[in-house]
């Protein structure tokens, strides 16, 4: 019985040798982190053009505010989302920057920072229409 | 009962908010418009396309001309915006 499961073994560990040697030569955490760093960028490059969009629109007049027959931006919403998308840069360059420099460490702290930083973007987007 | 002046006033109304719409709609467009790279490489990483490092250097460098552009300060306000 023992000689059955020391063949066995072995069996097994030989399979799982042949295995590895066949293995793809992908990095998976690799790429898994490049197309989350990729995802959190586009997000952000979203919210880039929505801030720009915003701030295209007539400044509302003193004492208006935005509705259907009167689409305008408020002047300060726009100085608060120059300042969450200020942090919001900031952490999404970190997160790329952090990326380049340390491909193999885990992104997890400067990803919950980008995240953060364009759920604030969000905010004061969404501000931006009451 | 809905009144002529009831019709009229609603006519108004919808007027003024077409006219908004129009007067907004080439910002609306170029945001929109200026988007669309973005969703459409989100929609690829949905569909199981992998990313490069060309890719995410490129998109940055792309993104943060964008943000350039946002970041320029408003022209002073002389009291008739502030809001």
């Amino acid at each position: 019985m023992r000689k059955l499961l020391a063949c066995a073994a072995l069996a097994l560990g030989l399979a799982l040798a042949a295995c590895q040697t066949v293995l793809p030569s992908l990095n998976l955490n690799t790429a898994v982190t490049l197309n989350t760093v990729y995802g959190i960028e586009n997000a952000y490059g979203v919210a880039v053009n929505a801030a720009n969009a915003y701030k295209s629109l007539p400044l509302c007049r003193t004492g208006t505010v935005p509705g259907a027959a009167n689409i305008c931006a408020r002047r300060s919403v726009i100085v608060n989302l120059q300042s969450a998308m200020r942090r919001a840069r900031v952490a999404v360059n970190n997160l790329v920057n952090f990326q380049k420099t340390y491909p193999s460490v885990d992104i997890t702290n400067v990803m919950s920072a980008a995240q953060s930083a364009l759920l604030d973007v969000q905010q004061v987007l969404a501000s931006g229409v009451q | 009962m809905v009144t002529v002046a009831d019709v009229t006033a609603g006519l108004a109304v919808a007027e003024a908010i077409v006219n908004a719409i129009v007067k907004a709609a080439p910002a609306i467009e170029q945001g929109v418009m200026s988007s669309v790279p973005y969703v459409q490489a989100i929609a690829g990483l949905i569909q199981g396309t992998n990313a490069t490092q060309q890719q995410i250097d490129d998109t940055l460098a792309a993104i943060n001309a964008a943000s350039d552009v946002f970041d320029r300060p408003l022209p002073p306000d002389d009291g008739t915006t502030t809001t």
